[in-house]
């Protein structure tokens, strides 16, 4: 009997250490989400732009650019100053999607930066979203963005056709979508970037001229480093300097040497097993963005290849300062992240005031600052301005085509401004 | 008075969260997004997070098959991104055979005969069972840790899916495929639909079958299993043949859901089936855990993802929250775990 009686005592006391082990745990469980819950919130006020806090993001936002591109501490932030023939003053507070398709480098961080800082000018409320090279997710980030109520939508699409479902939605709600960077099927009111093609003849004229300088005739080496295969970017800056290579200089010979999605790292990489398979043989590198140029720029002084001509595009500050010393590197092709998301924020603004297109005269009169600075830029932002019908029902939309201007030794101390963001 | 333990719906409690921790967290997930955007619970928004974890709930499903065996199957991406390749050109009708460098003449292929859509779906989730196959048998013939194959399968698919598309999106999509991936029965996509009937297939398959029960064995005890007469090797390899027609099906919704091929699909998508798992709160060991913990991981991330984007947290900061989530709940997990078990 004693002994049922132990036992019976023995699983009662270990079934309630069990049980109240699994009440605190439930108990440790609700604070943690709580705390979570709170935390989350708080995170979620931070991006509301009131006052202050904007400043702060804003800041941070200063701080990781700077720590990744100049390295030099900028602070405060001047909000851009449009000096245009008719000024419009933002008077509608409306809330506007950015559909972003990554934030991986100090290009697309610059055009956060600038939605961000354009839109605490305006008094905008911005919804900034990562779609991480992610199809699926930017289709579903514009939809929670719509089921959120945007007045506004700018989109860095991930592919051309991709985001068709989800932007027939906006339509529906007649959202006016603004296209910034990469190209669209349609549907939009604007869209606003470089014209590839163009940048890549104009390096390609410029490499060839180059190659004419050192040999007396246009021939020699190039090494291509593409940024990813397929992406029109890469297939637009290679793509057109081949076709003028292809038709006027045919002794110009080329290869593409590798990928290097557009980072670092990994055109120097690309670099280094080029010097390792063609050696002596390279005249020239031609990188289709800057950062890989700069990367290969390390590899080829690390093996002592100083005659090497390099060029790059997208008018990165430090490409600049590389072109300035006038040593190996050569050119780039104005392609700035951050003018291209302030023309279309602006070109917005102008289109939520008056319900209509602006004018080409308006675009081409809008002046632009340069980061943090506030340098207002003394060249032509605007190049040309197209008329498409690739609008909503195929009515008429614009191209706005920004930058695309070769910047070499000599017209590069206008670009160069050393408090610029990119 | 009685002790708070006792009764009987904290008892109830109890077991619930030692079987699907998630579930607390995502009560309190949405909680907060209902009390802080009550935009939140309109059926737009379910609509929109339904759609997006069912592809990735597709992957999770066959994730969660490797996982019970104690093994990870990082080549899902690979094969997904691969199968929908594959479909693609299929219904071209031609592919790209190699691309010396953009702007240059490509050398497009062109596949004759072209064969009827259904021989073409049926054709390529057979590529995409075949991929899972062949890791399952590597892995289980030759006793190569998992980890290492599937990392290799998914190198090799990517590779091959860029050599045949050239690295270029594809736009020719048939209609029907986009219907699928886009259209709604009675407001609830039909992906989402979808991915629950496969849920509940896989879950009868689990719990009901011989292979399901052979798979808990194995993934809890090999020796037990082994002793018991299940054959080891024959089990690994149907659950790495499961995981590859999942990311095949994962692949095809994708197409259907985008209207576009790109062969960018997939990339880091096995971390996201990897962590829906762990949240789910299925043993990283094996052998131990369910669909349920599946579905509870996936809408975990789905309504995190969601939930960030409708509160304005600004992009880089989602990063942190998610971060901290994921922490939270694993420990949380963990604390069940070692306090009672």
């Amino acid at each position: 009997m004693a002994e049922k009686n132990e036992s019976f005592l023995k699983k009662k006391i270990s079934r309630r250490k069990a049980l109240s082990t699994a009440a605190k745990a439930g108990i440790s469980a609700i604070v943690a989400g709580v705390v979570a819950g709170i935390g989350g919130y708080y995170a979620g006020m931070s991006a509301v732009p009131t006052k202050e806090i904007t400043k702060e993001v804003t800041k941070e936002i200063t701080k990781t650019v700077t720590k990744t591109v100049t390295k030099t501490p900028t602070v405060t932030t001047t909000p851009t100053t449009p000096t245009t023939a008719v000024v419009i003053t933002p008077t509608k507070k409306i809330r506007l999607g950015f559909a972003h398709v990554n934030l991986n480098c100090p290009y697309y961080l610059a055009m956060q930066r600038a939605a961000y800082d354009v839109a605490y000018k305006f008094g905008w409320d911005i919804i900034l979203t990562n779609a991480e090279a992610d199809q699926v997710k930017q289709i579903s980030d514009v939809e929670s963005m719509l089921v959120k109520g945007i007045d506004a939508l700018i989109i860095n699409p991930v592919t051309e056709e991709g985001p068709k479902s989800v932007i027939k939605k906006c339509i529906e709600k007649d959202i006016p979508v603004v296209v910034v960077d990469r190209t669209m099927y349609g549907d939009y009111i604007a869209y606003v970037g470089i014209d590839q093609w163009k940048a890549g003849r104009l390096q390609g004229e410029f490499i060839a001229k180059m190659l004419t300088e050192k040999y007396g005739e246009p021939k020699g080496f190039v090494a291509l480093i593409g940024g990813e295969a397929g992406c029109p970017a890469t297939i637009g800056r290679g793509g057109g300097a081949i076709e003028v290579w292809k038709s006027k200089y045919p002794n110009i010979k080329y290869e593409w040497v590798g990928y290097g999605y557009y980072s670092m790292e990994k055109g120097m990489k690309i670099m280094e097993d080029a010097i390792a398979t063609y050696g002596e043989k390279i005249d020239y590198v031609y990188a289709m963005n800057d950062a890989m140029a700069l990367g290969a720029l390390q590899a080829l002084r690390a093996a002592g290849l100083t005659d090497v001509m390099v060029s790059g595009i997208d008018g990165q500050k430090e490409a600049y300062e590389e072109i300035m010393k006038g040593g190996q590197y050569k050119s780039t092709v104005v392609n700035h992240s951050w003018e291209i998301t302030i023309v279309a924020m602006y070109l917005l603004m102008y289109y939520v005031e008056k319900g209509e297109l602006p004018s080409e005269e308006w675009l081409q009169s809008l002046k632009i600052t340069t980061g943090p600075g506030g340098n207002i830029a003394k060249w032509k932002v605007i190049k040309e301005v197209r008329k498409v019908d690739k609008g909503p029902g195929g009515t008429t939309a614009y191209d706005v085509i920004t930058g695309t201007e070769l910047v070499t030794i000599e017209n590069v101390a206008l670009h160069y401004d050393p408090t610029a963001i990119f | 008075m009685k002790k708070l333990t006792s009764y009987f719906f904290i008892k109830i409690l109890y077991r619930i969260f030692r079987s699907y921790p998630a579930i607390p967290f995502i009560v309190i997930l949405i909680i907060i997004a209902a009390i802080y955007e009550p935009a939140f619970l309109t059926p737009d928004n379910f609509r929109s997070i339904a759609s997006y974890i069912s592809i990735l709930g597709l992957v999770t499903i066959g994730m969660t098959f490797a996982v019970l065996l104690g093994m990870f199957d990082l080549s899902v991406g690979g094969i997904l991104c691969l199968t929908a390749t594959i479909y693609c050109i299929w219904y071209m009708g031609y592919y790209y055979l190699y691309l010396p460098g953009p702007g240059t003449i490509m050398f497009v292929k062109e596949l004759n005969p072209v064969l009827p859509e259904a021989l073409i779906l049926l054709g390529v989730l057979l590529i995409a069972v075949a991929l899972g196959l062949i890791n399952g048998f590597v892995i289980a013939h030759f006793g190569v840790p998992s980890i290492v194959t599937t990392l290799g399968v998914l190198i090799l698919s990517r590779g091959l899916a860029w050599t045949l598309s050239g690295g270029n999106p594809l736009y020719t999509i048939p209609d029907y495929i986009k219907y699928f991936g886009q259209s709604t029965i009675y407001g609830v996509p039909l992906t989402f639909l979808f991915w629950i009937i496969i849920l509940l297939l896989t879950g009868i398959m689990l719990n009901c079958t011989t292979i399901g029960r052979a798979i808990y064995q194995v993934g809890g005890n090999p020796e037990a299993a082994y002793a018991a007469g299940v054959n080891i090797t024959s089990t690994r390899i149907i659950a790495m043949g499961i995981s590859g027609l999942m990311a095949g099906l994962a692949g095809l919704l994708m197409v259907g859901r985008t209207g576009v091929m790109h062969p960018h699909y997939g990339m880091g998508i096995e971390l996201d089936a990897l962590a829906a798992v762990v949240v789910g709160g299925i043993s990283l060991q094996g052998g131990k855990g369910g669909v349920v913990n599946t579905l509870c991981g996936v809408l975990f991330l789905g309504i995190l993802t969601n939930m960030m984007n409708l509160m304005a947290i600004e992009a880089i900061t989602q990063y942190l929250v998610k971060g901290a989530f994921l922490i939270a709940l694993v420990l949380f997990e963990r604390k069940l775990e070692v306090r009672t078990g």
